[in-house]
């Protein structure tokens, strides 16, 4: 019989639960009303590459599927997109983790720019199936406001998201050449 | 939990790998009732919504507050004035509703139906910044059903896309899925309107002799949809041909500063077509009016 008994990691679990769930609702009711696009800020996404960066793979699984139905069940973008853009993160991620080093500033910068901007290029496609006169450029003039002022803020948001990993003594990182052992 | 542990990426991989094939030939829709999971997810982090609610009513209280009392004297004065001008109107208008109620009469016109209402505060936005919809702080319980027409003071707002509880998301007339039936008041002329990636929507299915000028206002029809007729929806901005020399591209800028929006009016009295949808429809109903729309006023002229 299983021990019943709420361990940190547990309570670290349902604190970043509380955490996702604060940001999707900041971005729906502060961010999303500013009219001005260099504050279109996706929290969200930095949240999610993060968690598929440092957590381990199962317990990600679930933050960013909680993330994605808790969005779909506010925003009107088209079914299953956030599911499907977050498990490509999710393995993507975790897939460049097992490769490089990713805990350096810098790679976490490329890292995350490419990975975001995959998501503009997804949405792309399904914003060409209703808006047929929609063309790369203006989708590319629209978003990257909003593109490039969230790559900027992710180095900060990933540090604060850090420091709330260390708060409950939780050691997020992984050690990856073991994980590549396990899985293997 | 140790198959988890040993196949677990690889399982991952392969959905990442084939998810996306079973989206993209999916038909990419958004609209519909919340899912069994969606409602567990809301229901958990519904407490986490109440106090943003909570907090963004205040914010907007206080603020709202302070602007009103911001030159309440001069605004006072300027709509005394108004108030003047419009008792006279009012007194003319009458007269003219009595003659009106007497030729409906005379040609035995259906009596039009009067339209009930909620108003609802905007809490908060899309927060995918693309898409645009709204959630207002009136759902189920004040009787609010989705396909309900959302209307402001300057003209059309969206279609009310989702109702739960004590919430309803609204899908603005800007969101590239939001299609209704429209007029250009001058000439009568009919159309689809589209949102679209922008703050801009395109008139559809005007042809080159549809004579649309810019500046031109366009109208809802009434004919399809839950939106009564006559009301604003927005005006011609540009007008650009397409390259195929015949039809053109009328892109027309809504009535409605979206980003402004703090309060909308909930039109309770859905149309007769919307009803029938509602009862036969089933789930689907939604995407049943959206598919509709365009094939028929496609061959209408």
């Amino acid at each position: 019989m299983p021990s019943m008994r709420i361990t940190p990691r547990h309570f670290h679990f349902f604190a970043s639960l509380f955490l996702c769930g604060m940001c999707v609702y900041f971005q729906a009711f502060v961010f999303s009303r500013f009219e001005n696009v260099w504050l279109n800020l996706d929290l969200i996404t930095i949240i999610v590459f993060y968690t598929a960066v440092e957590h381990h793979l199962f317990g990600a699984f679930l933050r960013i599927s909680f993330l994605a139905v808790l969005l779909h069940s506010i925003s009107a973008v088209p079914d299953g997109f956030y599911l499907m853009y977050y498990l490509i993160v999710l393995v993507a991620a975790s897939l460049i983790s097992r490769m490089l080093v990713i805990h350096n500033l810098l790679s976490q910068f490329i890292s995350f720019a490419a990975l975001f901007a995959l998501k503009f290029i997804l949405l792309y496609f399904v914003m060409r199936s209703s808006v047929r006169t929609l063309s790369f450029i203006d989708w590319f003039l629209l978003v990257s406001p909003g593109f490039l002022s969230t790559t900027l803020v992710s180095l900060p948001v990933f540090a604060a998201l850090s420091e709330f990993d260390r708060l409950f003594e939780f050691g997020a990182v992984r050690n990856r050449k073991q994980e590549i052992a396990d899985s293997l | 939990m140790n198959v988890i542990r040993k196949y677990g990426f690889f399982i991952l991989l392969a959905a990442a790998i084939l998810y996306p094939f079973v989206f993209y030939s999916s038909d990419l829709a958004a609209r519909r009732e919340l899912s069994f999971a969606e409602r567990i997810v809301y229901t958990v982090s519904r407490p986490i919504q109440f106090v943003f609610t909570l907090f963004t009513d205040e914010a907007h209280t206080v603020f709202s507050s302070y602007i009103s009392l911001r030159g309440a004297r001069e605004e006072a004065l300027a709509l005394n004035e108004k108030n003047a001008k419009l008792n006279v109107q009012l007194q003319m208008l009458r007269e003219v509703e009595i003659e009106n109620t007497r030729m409906r009469k005379l040609l035995n016109f259906v009596k039009q139906v009067e339209v009930k209402f909620v108003s609802g505060h905007v809490q908060s936005g899309d927060p995918s910044f693309v898409y645009k919809s709204v959630r207002l702080n009136r759902g189920e319980a004040e009787g609010v059903l989705p396909g309900m027409a959302v209307v402001a003071a300057e003209g059309a707002v969206g279609i009310v896309m989702r109702s739960k509880g004590s919430f309803s998301d609204v899908l603005l007339l800007t969101d590239p899925n939001s299609d209704i039936d429209v007029i250009v008041s001058r000439n009568r002329r009919r159309g689809v309107l589209q949102g679209s990636s922008g703050q801009v929507m395109f008139l559809k299915y005007s042809d080159r002799g549809s004579r649309v000028q810019v500046g031109d206002e366009v109208v809802t029809s009434g004919l399809t949809g839950a939106f009564p007729r006559g009301i604003t929806v927005g005006h011609v901005s540009r007008i650009k041909m397409e390259s195929d020399g015949v039809s053109q591209i009328v892109e027309v800028d809504p009535a409605v500063n979206f980003s402004e929006l703090s309060e909308a009016l909930i039109l309770l009295q859905p149309s007769h077509e919307v009803e029938i949808i509602r009862r036969i429809g089933g789930n689907d109903w939604m995407r049943q009016i959206i598919d509709s729309v365009p094939v028929r006023s496609a061959g209408e002229k």
